[in-house]
C-alpha cells in the first residue's frame, strides 16, 4: 500500500517523519497499536462502520476510496470540506502515513459487504416539528438576517417574527408556517433555521436601532404573557417593555411599548414607515421618525399593516 | 393574564418500569437503570440538578427544561425555547439558572403554577460570532452563590456570520478578511480554534446579581466545571490544537491554561498569540492537574462532580467523578498534592456496567445513594437519555488514594489487600508525555517503561508502597494494578491508574 502513495504525499510526509522521531522510544519499548486500536482511538468518535454520525460512515468512505486507499490517506492528512451540513475533519497528519495507511486498510476492509443504515433516531415517539407547531411558540435559535442571539416567535394565527436580543428590536415578520430548525440542530449550530413563509415586514439593519440614543440597548429578558414574550431592555435611561401581538386578520402587528425613565422626548426610528400603513397611539410620526413627549411612564402602541 | 391556554404539562410516563442492565449478580456494587424520558422529546441532556424539594430538573438539546419527580415518575415541563442549554443549577424549587448559547439565564416561576414566567438575562456580556463551535458551558455555583461558566472557542471548520454580538478583536486577522477572502485561505490563518469576540476561551465568574469577572483563560472546549470538597474549581478541556490529550485543570483566578487564542482578551496582551513563541506560552501556562490519555482513558471528558455522599454512594467520599462522551464509562479522580500543586491520577469506573455513551452531566440524588447521569451526542459520538446508578451496598475493591513519593507511590485501598494477590502484579510503570503545539492532538512522546523495584503492603494492610526510579516531571506515570484482591477475595476491576506528575516531590515535600 505504501507504494501507492504519490510523490506529493511523500513530500507532505516529511513533516510527519520528524514527528515520529520523537516516538521511537515508545516504539522500541511498547507493542505498536493494531489498526483496529488506532481506528478506535482516532476515528470512531466521529465515524462508524455503517451509519453516519459526525462524519461519513466507513461504508460511504469505501464507496469513494475502495480502489484508492492512498486517496483516503491523503484526505486524512489534509482534509477538505465536501459536505455543507457537517463540520470539517481535523488533519490527522500527526499520526504519520504508515499508521494512516493501516487505518485506511482497516476501514475499507470493515466496510466490505456492509450497507449504510439510517442514523439512530428517537424511536419512542416522533418529536414535534417546529415547522407547524402549536402556537404560540418561542424558540431561541440561529436565525437568518439577525445576530446569533435572535429569538423566533410564532404568534397565534399565521404570523411569526424574529426579535434580536443584541440590537433589542424586531427584525422581521413572516407569514406562513414557523421555522425549520434542523439545519441548526443537525450541524451543532453550523447552520441557520429556515423561515417557513414569506417576509411581510423587514425593519432594517441591526445598526438602525429603534430608539435614538448614544447608548447601546441592553437586553434584560422576557416575561411570558399568554405564551407570548414581553421583552424588556434598557436604552440609556429608558427602561422598555415590548409586547408584539398579531392583528386579528393576520395582516399586521401591534407593538406595545411600556417605557419608564424618560426625561426628554422619546425618538424612535421607523425607516420602513413609507412602505407600510402605520398607526401610532400617540406622538407624531413623520419622515420615519416617531416622537413622543416624555412622561414618567409612557405606554405607546405602534400598529403596522403590511 | 398568565394563562393563554392551559397547556397540558403533565407528561405521562412511557412505561411504569425502569430497566435494569446486566446486573443479575447480586454481589454487584452498582446497578444502572434507565429513567424514561417524556414522549416527543429529544432527550439529549444539557444539564441536570436536584431541586431542594427533591425533583430532578433537566434541560435538553432543543431548549426544554423539565422537572421529574422520582417518587411518582411524572415529568413536568418548566420552560422551553432555550438556545442549546448546556448546564443548569436549581437555585430553589421555583428558580433555575441555565447557561444557553447566548446567555446565562434565570428562569423563575413567579405565579407558582410550575411553569417559568420570567426568562431573565443574568449575564450576556460575551461575544458570539455565530460560529457553530461557540458553545457555552456551566453554570456551577460556589458557596457564596457566584456562578462560573466557560466559553468555547470558535472552530476554523467554519467562518463567522455577518452580524455578530460583541466587539471583534482584530489582532492577527481583521474582520473584513473573514468575509472578503475565501474561507479556504482564511481558515489557515485564523487558528484552528479562534477567539474573535470577548471571553471566548475563558472561564467567567458571575455574581448572583449578574456582575461578571474574567476569571481564567487558555481554554479550548471546556465542557465541564465542578468544585472539589474544598471549594477548588476544576475544569475539563478537550484534546485538539494545543491540547495533546484531554485534561482537567485546577483553575485559579488569573491563570492561563494553555490554549493561546483567548490571550487577546487579556489587557496586557497586544500580539497575535499564534506568533508568540511556544516557549513563552509554555512558560505562561499552568499545568493540568489530571491528564486523560486519548483513546485509552477519555476522548471528551465532561462534567466533574464531587462525591459528597459521605459513603452512601460507595467508598469514594470526597473524590471527583468525571463524565466521558466517547466510551460508556466514568472517570474517577484521585487527588494528590505536591508542594501546593494539586495533581493526581485517573481511574476508570463503571465500565461495562450498562451505562450508555455520551455521559455529559451528573447529579447526586437527595438520598445520596444514587448518581443520575444525563447523556448527549450533539452529532458527535454519544447517546441520549437519563440513567440512574444506584449503590447496592456491596463494597467493591478499589484504589481510593494515591500519593507521589520521592521514589515511588503510596496507593491506598478501601479494603485490606490479600498479600498473595501481589505476586501477579505488573512490575512495569509506563511513562510518556505529549507535545504542546498548535497541531491537533499529539502522539505519545518519549514513552518508556520503567521498572518497579518493589511493591510492599504498608502499615494497616490497606496501602501499597511502589518503589520506582525518580519521577519525570510533566509525564504521565501509569500503573497497572489489575490482579489485586481484597483479603476477603473481592477482585479489583478498575486497574489502570494514570498519574500526571505535574510537580515532582522534593525532599522537603515528604
Amino acid at each position: 500500500m505504501v507504494s501507492l502513495i504519490t510523490k506529493r504525499l511523500l513530500a507532505t510526509m516529511l513533516v510527519c517523519l520528524t514527528h515520529s522521531g520523537l516516538t521511537t522510544g515508545y516504539s522500541q519499548e511498547a507493542k505498536p497499536a493494531s489498526a483496529a486500536e488506532l481506528t478506535k482511538t482516532y476515528c470512531l468518535a466521529c465515524h462508524q462502520v455503517d451509519k453516519k454520525i459526525v462524519g461519513p460512515s466507513f461504508v460511504e468512505m469505501a464507496s469513494i476510496y475502495k480502489e484508492n486507499p492512498a486517496g483516503l490517506v491523503l484526505w486524512a492528512m489534509n482534509p477538505g470540506k465536501k459536505r455543507p451540513e457537517t463540520i470539517q475533519m481535523p488533519a490527522m497528519a500527526f499520526l504519520g502515513e504508515e499508521k494512516l495507511a493501516q487505518i485506511a486498510e482497516y476501514i475499507l476492509k470493515e466496510a466490505e459487504g456492509k450497507k449504510e443504515t439510517a442514523s439512530v433516531g428517537n424511536t419512542a415517539a416522533k418529536i414535534p416539528s417546529l415547522v407547524d407547531p402549536a402556537r404560540p411558540k418561542v424558540q431561541r435559535i440561529f436565525m437568518p438576517d439577525a445576530s446569533p442571539a435572535a429569538i423566533a416567535v410564532a404568534m397565534p394565527g399565521d404570523l411569526s417574527y424574529c426579535w434580536d436580543a443584541t440590537s433589542c428590536k424586531l427584525r422581521y415578520v413572516w407569514k406562513g408556517k414557523f421555522i425549520e430548525p434542523m439545519p441548526v440542530w443537525r450541524g451543532n449550530g453550523n447552520g441557520l433555521a429556515k423561515i417557513m413563509g414569506d417576509k411581510v415586514l423587514v425593519t432594517g439593519s441591526a445598526a438602525q436601532t429603534l430608539f435614538s440614543s448614544d447608548s447601546k440597548p441592553k437586553f434584560i429578558g422576557y416575561r411570558m404573557i399568554d405564551g407570548l414574550p414581553e421583552f424588556t431592555y434598557t436604552v440609556g435611561d429608558l427602561k422598555v417593555s415590548e409586547l408584539i401581538l398579531p392583528l386579528p386578520g393576520g395582516d399586521g402587528i401591534t407593538q406595545i411599548f411600556s417605557i419608564g425613565g424618560a426625561s426628554k422626548q422619546i425618538i424612535m426610528n421607523i425607516p420602513y414607515a413609507s412602505d407600510h400603513r402605520l398607526t401610532t397611539s400617540t406622538g407624531s410620526l413623520k419622515d420615519g421618525v416617531w416622537r413622543v413627549d416624555a412622561s414618567p411612564h409612557n405606554v405607546l402602541s405602534l400598529t403596522t399593516q403590511f | 393574564m398568565m394563562t393563554y391556554k392551559r397547556i397540558l404539562t403533565y407528561i405521562l410516563l412511557i412505561g411504569f418500569s425502569s430497566f435494569s442492565h446486566g446486573q443479575t449478580d447480586s454481589s454487584n456494587p452498582y446497578v444502572v437503570e434507565d429513567i424514561p424520558t417524556p414522549l416527543g422529546l429529544d432527550p439529549q441532556v444539557g444539564g441536570i440538578d436536584f431541586t431542594p424539594d427533591g425533583r430532578l430538573a433537566a434541560c435538553f438539546h432543543r431548549g426544554e427544561v423539565y422537572t421529574y419527580n422520582p417518587q411518582s415518575g411524572v415529568w413536568k415541563l418548566f420552560a422551553e425555547g432555550l438556545q442549546e442549554p448546556l448546564g443548569l443549577v436549581a437555585v430553589s424549587d421555583y428558580e433555575f439558572v441555565v447557561m444557553q448559547r447566548s446567555e446565562l439565564t434565570r428562569l423563575q416561576d413567579l405565579d407558582l403554577d410550575g411553569k417559568a414566567d420570567a426568562y431573565t438575562s443574568l449575564w450576556d456580556g460575551f461575544g458570539m460570532t455565530g460560529n457553530y463551535h461557540e458553545f457555552a458551558f456551566g453554570p456551577v455555583r460556589d458557596q457564596q452563590g457566584n456562578f462560573y461558566v466557560s466559553l468555547n472557542l470558535a472552530s476554523n471548520g467554519a467562518s463567522i456570520r455577518p452580524e455578530i454580538r460583541g466587539d471583534f478583536h482584530p489582532i492577527g486577522l481583521p474582520r473584513e478578511e473573514f468575509y472578503n477572502k475565501p474561507w479556504s485561505e482564511v481558515r489557515n490563518i485564523a487558528g484552528r480554534m479562534y477567539s474573535r469576540v470577548p471571553w471566548r476561551g475563558w472561564v467567567m465568574k458571575v455574581s448572583p446579581t449578574g456582575k461578571a469577572e474574567a476569571f481564567a483563560s487558555g481554554f479550548r472546549s471546556p465542557n465541564g466545571l465542578g468544585f472539589d470538597q474544598n471549594g477548588n474549581l476544576f475544569v475539563t478541556d478537550n484534546q485538539g490544537d494545543w491540547l495533546g490529550t484531554s485534561k482537567c485543570f485546577h483553575v485559579e483566578k488569573g491563570g492561563f491554561y494553555g490554549h493561546p487564542a483567548s490571550l487577546v482578551w487579556r489587557k496586557d496582551w497586544d500580539e497575535n498569540p499564534l506568533d508568540t513563541p511556544v516557549e513563552k506560552l509554555d512558560q505562561l501556562r499552568r499545568s493540568a492537574a489530571f491528564l486523560f490519555p486519548q483513546g485509552e482513558v477519555a476522548n471528551s471528558p465532561t462534567q466533574p462532580i464531587c462525591d459528597t455522599t459521605g459513603g452512601k454512594f460507595g467508598p469514594f467520599n470526597g473524590q471527583m467523578l468525571v463524565g466521558e462522551m466517547n466510551v460508556p464509562r466514568i472517570l474517577r479522580l484521585l487527588q494528590d498534592e505536591v508542594d501546593g500543586t494539586i495533581q493526581g491520577a485517573v481511574v476508570t469506573f463503571l465500565e461495562n456496567a450498562g451505562l450508555r455513551r455520551g455521559i455529559h452531566r451528573f447529579a447526586f440524588s437527595p438520598d445520596k445513594q444514587s448518581l443520575y447521569v444525563g447523556q448527549t451526542a450533539l452529532s458527535w459520538a454519544g447517546s441520549k437519555g437519563i440513567q440512574r446508578i444506584k449503590y447496592t451496598g456491596n463494597n467493591p475493591m478499589e484504589i481510593i488514594g494515591i500519593k507521589a513519593l520521592k521514589n515511588g507511590f503510596k496507593l491506598t485501598f478501601n479494603q485490606k489487600i490479600k498479600s498473595e494477590s501481589l505476586a501477579s502484579l505488573s512490575r512495569n510503570l509506563k511513562t510518556w508525555t505529549y507535545h504542546y503545539h498548535k497541531s491537533y492532538g499529539s502522539p505519545k512522546v518519549d514513552a518508556q517503561e520503567l521498572e518497579v523495584s518493589s511493591i510492599q503492603i504498608s502499615d494497616n494492610g490497606k496501602s501499597l508502597i511502589y518503589t520506582t526510579d525518580q519521577h519525570k516531571k510533566g509525564y504521565i506515570h501509569e500503573l497497572n494494578i489489575l490482579g489485586i484482591e481484597s483479603s476477603n477475595g473481592t477482585k479489583l476491576i478498575n486497574g489502570k491508574v494514570t498519574y500526571h506528575m505535574a510537580a515532582v516531590p522534593s525532599e522537603k515535600s515528604l
